[in-house]
């Protein structure tokens, strides 16, 4: 599979803030790629000069095999993109704002451009400052559809939509990587990324943290279990892989890595369970994990009250 | 309110005190050169005599009262005083009324257990007190240089008398207009017809026998920046009364606009949104269709300002002219002065006027380039070179706009010239009208030049620097030799080139120079904005 977007070593300094601090990242052609990271972890940053608006400091990147400097107004011609912020010109109506923004890439597909229209439910003809922040968002959203790319750049594309308006975003998403086109995909919302990527990267601070298809990430985590049983807290806590044991009413509460899954079940079997309850890893806390260290720290310090 | 006063002045301080401080300066500095210049009376009774008979200079200028050291500062440099404060509280008000709530400082702000009207109540309060500072401060400035007290306050107070006026008409417009670039366009236009109609009352005026006095027509009592001129500080006839117009101009509009910024919602303006298009014209469609589009409306706002300078030009050179010959003694004196008969008259008259179309054309381009930037700025940039558009292209689009725009601006005075000549029966005035409009050219290019320079490598420093570089410009080539400044100095200034046409003796090299200056500065800037980032 050859990778549509390479990047390796990604620096990006702004005065003294080191925005991006050797990030790679690497997209191949033809998945959705989800890219996460807690606020100011550098997605934008990093978009940015994917779109060649702003110059690495450091590191190597290419896009669609170009350089996104040198090559950007060549890149653009493929590239569909919705910004973290939408700031749409007060005095141009949504229509006209849509009609602009394709025809920058070569114009829309008239019958695409309708039929966006009537599923986001948009009304073309006022003037972009009277409108809502989802509304802005559909702006964006139809201009960047409306005509065919082979790559989609897409920084928080939901922010602000409904959850009506999210699915048709997720009904598009389907058909454009039906089409073999590609996706990034800057995220907050799990389910999203959880629905619709193949893989995703996490970066924090600048620097990627993680990368991989969701069922390897989730391998990287704990499973939750809740057991009414003999066994003392001690006796499970000693288990190597076992984590943050305490108790709650009857039950006793603990996280167990996936590497440890099988010695553990084997350690309770044997100990008289009356109850179980499993939870599996869920995306949250895979990212919570990621997204702030100490984060899950605090969690930990406030349990015991 | 208090804290909200507060949060303004703090966001504000440095601008005002450039602005205030600059008025400043330029007070004293004019009132020493002029006292250098023009040190003993004679002299001055020369210059004032050929004021009132020249009344292109009326004017520019102002009236005379007097022939003393500080009547003729005042005559010389009232208008400008005014003009600043005017300009002054009119960006300030707009500022944080319309600006904020566009930007939607307004709505975190009027979430708060406010009153609505408090952000406006605080930002007249600021504007009270920056006027304030300006009657001190050019108060200060005159006396500083040996000019009597008495006289000096009073043309702090008019100074800052007209900026309090404009704090008011601003406060409306913003309330009026529902953008900050319409509110600003609304009340930057007032201030120049406030100066126009000054313009008009004083050129028209009547001259005493001894040529240094000068009663303006009602044009001129219409005006705020009039009303602050009628004060003739240190002059005969000096008297604070007039400015109770502009107190009571002040006050009316504040209040009005508190009124209405109780009543109307958060975001709404007076005017009512029709439905638009929902396609885009053909015209729209690309990178240079979207500049113009942005452009357009400020493009004809230039436009119709050059429309009345052409109007004035070419339909008070008559009266004014006539105005000199009724007056035999005036006659004599400025045939000696000026030469060329009635002829040479006219053509000081047109080319003094039309040097004022060029400083419009200039702020036609400036803001055309300037726009560049504030895209950037308000984020739309990201969205136009995410599409198949680079950095170069789009500033050669605003490179584009501007020629336009000074092309547009030019035409539109010397066309308004010439056509009004005719009209009063000189049809022979209409080449040399659109030719006297034309020559403004060059030196408005230099500007557009030096802007996309600086877009392309200080991106942050453009808007004060465009806006900056404009003021210099237009003081050096308009005050130079007030100012006694060195020749060297004034030679920075574009408009200094620019030759007088219509005139005997025409020097066309400079226009040339400029004009390949010009394109070779353009023609660097242009790569150059290819390499940098896009900073907001
Ligand atoms: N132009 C700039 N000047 C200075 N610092 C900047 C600039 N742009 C971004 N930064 C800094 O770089 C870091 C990364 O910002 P970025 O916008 O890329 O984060 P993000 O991952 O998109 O966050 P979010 O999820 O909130 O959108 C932040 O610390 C931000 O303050
Ligand atoms: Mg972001």
């Amino acid at each position: 599979m050859t990778e549509l977007i390479e990047a390796s070593g990604l620096v990006k300094t702004f005065g003294r803030v080191r925005a991006l601090d050797g990030l790679d990242l690497s997209v191949a052609s033809g998945e959705v790629h989800g890219f996460l990271g807690p606020n100011g972890a550098g997605k934008s940053t990093t978009i940015r000069v994917l779109l060649g608006l702003i110059r690495a400091s450091g590191g190597s990147v290419s896009v669609l095999g170009l350089d996104p400097w040198g090559d950007a107004v060549q890149a653009h011609r493929d590239i569909a993109y919705v910004p973290g912020d939408v700031n749409l010109w007060p005095s141009l109506t949504g229509g006209e704002a849509i009609d602009l923004l394709t025809s920058l890439r070569g114009g829309a597909a008239a019958g695409l451009r309708a039929d966006l229209i009537e599923e986001f439910e948009f009304d073309p003809r006022k003037k972009a400052r009277s409108y809502s922040k989802g509304n802005r968002q559909k702006v964006a959203l139809i201009a960047a559809f409306a005509r065919p790319a082979s790559l989609y750049i897409l920084d928080e594309p939901t922010s602000g939509l409904d959850p009506v308006m999210e699915a048709v975003f997720r009904r598009q998403i389907t058909r454009v990587k039906k089409d073999g086109a590609t996706v990034l995909l800057s995220s907050h919302i799990l389910s999203e990324v959880e629905e619709l990527c193949d893989r995703v990267t996490i970066i924090r601070s600048g620097k990627t943290v993680e990368t991989g298809t969701l069922s390897e990430l989730r391998h990287l985590t704990r499973t939750s279990f809740a057991v009414v049983t003999g066994a003392d807290a001690a006796t499970i806590g000693s288990l190597p892989g076992v984590h943050d044991v305490h108790t709650q009413a009857d039950k006793l509460v603990f996280d167990v890595d996936t590497d440890s899954l099988q010695p553990v079940l084997a350690a309770l079997a044997s100990s008289g369970v009356q109850g179980l309850t499993v939870a599996p890893p869920s995306l949250e806390d895979l990212f919570l994990r990621h997204y702030g260290a100490d984060l899950s720290r605090l969690e930990f310090e406030k349990e015991p009250a | 309110m208090f804290r909200l006063f507060r949060a303004q002045l703090r966001r504000d301080r440095w601008q005002l005190l450039y602005w205030i401080l600059g008025n400043g300066l330029f007070a004293a500095a004019s009132a020493s050169a002029l006292a250098q210049e023009f040190g003993n009376l004679a002299e001055r009774t020369a210059i004032l005599k050929l004021a009132s008979g020249n009344r292109a200079l009326l004017a520019i200028r102002g009236i005379p009262d007097g022939a003393t050291e500080g009547a003729t500062v005042y005559f010389e440099i009232f208008t400008y005083l005014a003009l600043v404060a005017a300009l002054m509280s009119t960006f300030m008000t707009v500022r944080h009324s319309r600006g904020d709530e566009e930007a939607g400082r307004a709505e975190l702000i009027g979430s708060t257990p406010i009153a609505r009207s408090s952000a406006l109540a605080a930002t007249l309060l600021l504007g009270i007190l920056a006027n304030v500072a300006m009657v001190i401060v050019v108060t200060a400035g005159f006396a500083a240089v040996g000019l009597p007290f008495g006289g000096a306050a009073f043309a702090g107070l008019a100074t800052g008398a007209a900026g309090l006026a404009f704090c008011g008409v601003a406060a409306l417009a913003a309330q009026l207009a529902r953008t900050s670039r319409a509110a600003n366009t609304i009340a930057g236009g007032l201030v120049g017809v406030a100066f126009l109609l000054r313009a008009v009352g004083d050129a028209l005026g009547t001259a005493s026998a001894d040529g240094l006095h000068v009663t303006s027509t009602w044009p001129s009592w219409l005006s705020p920046i009039g009303w602050g001129q009628q004060v003739r500080a240190w002059g005969a006839d000096e008297s604070l009364l007039p400015l109770l117009l502009s107190v009571t101009l002040a006050v009316l509009a504040g209040a009005v606009a508190v009124v209405l910024v109780r009543r109307r919602d958060l975001g709404s303006g007076l005017v009512g949104e029709r439905a638009g298009r929902a396609t885009a014209s053909r015209t729209l469609r690309g990178s240079f269709g979207l500049a113009w589009r942005l452009q357009r409306a400020g493009v004809i706002g230039w436009a119709v300002g050059g429309v009345l300078l052409g109007l004035f030009a070419g339909g008070l050179a008559d009266p004014a002219i006539a105005a000199v010959k009724d007056n035999g003694d005036l006659a004599a004196a400025v045939q000696g002065l000026v030469g060329g008969g009635t002829a040479g008259l006219f053509d000081t008259f047109v080319a003094a006027i039309m040097a004022f179309l060029g400083i419009l054309a200039a702020g036609a381009a400036i803001q055309a380039v300037l726009r560049g930037r504030s895209e950037e700025v308000d984020g739309h940039s990201e969205l136009l070179l995410s599409g198949a558009v680079s950095k170069a292209r789009a500033l050669l689009d605003s490179i584009l706009v501007a020629l336009l725009s000074i092309v547009a601006v030019l035409l539109a005075g010397g066309l308004a010239a010439g056509l009004t000549f005719i009209a009063v029966g000189h049809p022979d005035r209409f080449g040399s009208s659109l030719a006297a409009a034309f020559v403004q050219l060059p030196a408005a290019l230099v500007f557009v030049a030096a802007s996309a320079l600086v877009f392309a490598l200080l991106p942050r420093l453009t808007v004060g620097l465009g806006w900056g570089m404009l003021t210099v410009g237009f003081v050096l080539g308009q005050f130079g030799g007030l100012l006694k400044l060195p020749d060297w100095l004034r030679d920075v200034s574009p408009f200094t080139h620019t030759p007088v046409v219509p005139g005997d003796r025409v020097d066309w090299t400079p226009l040339l120079v400029m004009a390949a200056i010009s394109i070779a500065v353009a023609a660097v800037s242009i790569p150059l904005a290819r390499r940098r980032d896009l900073v907001s």
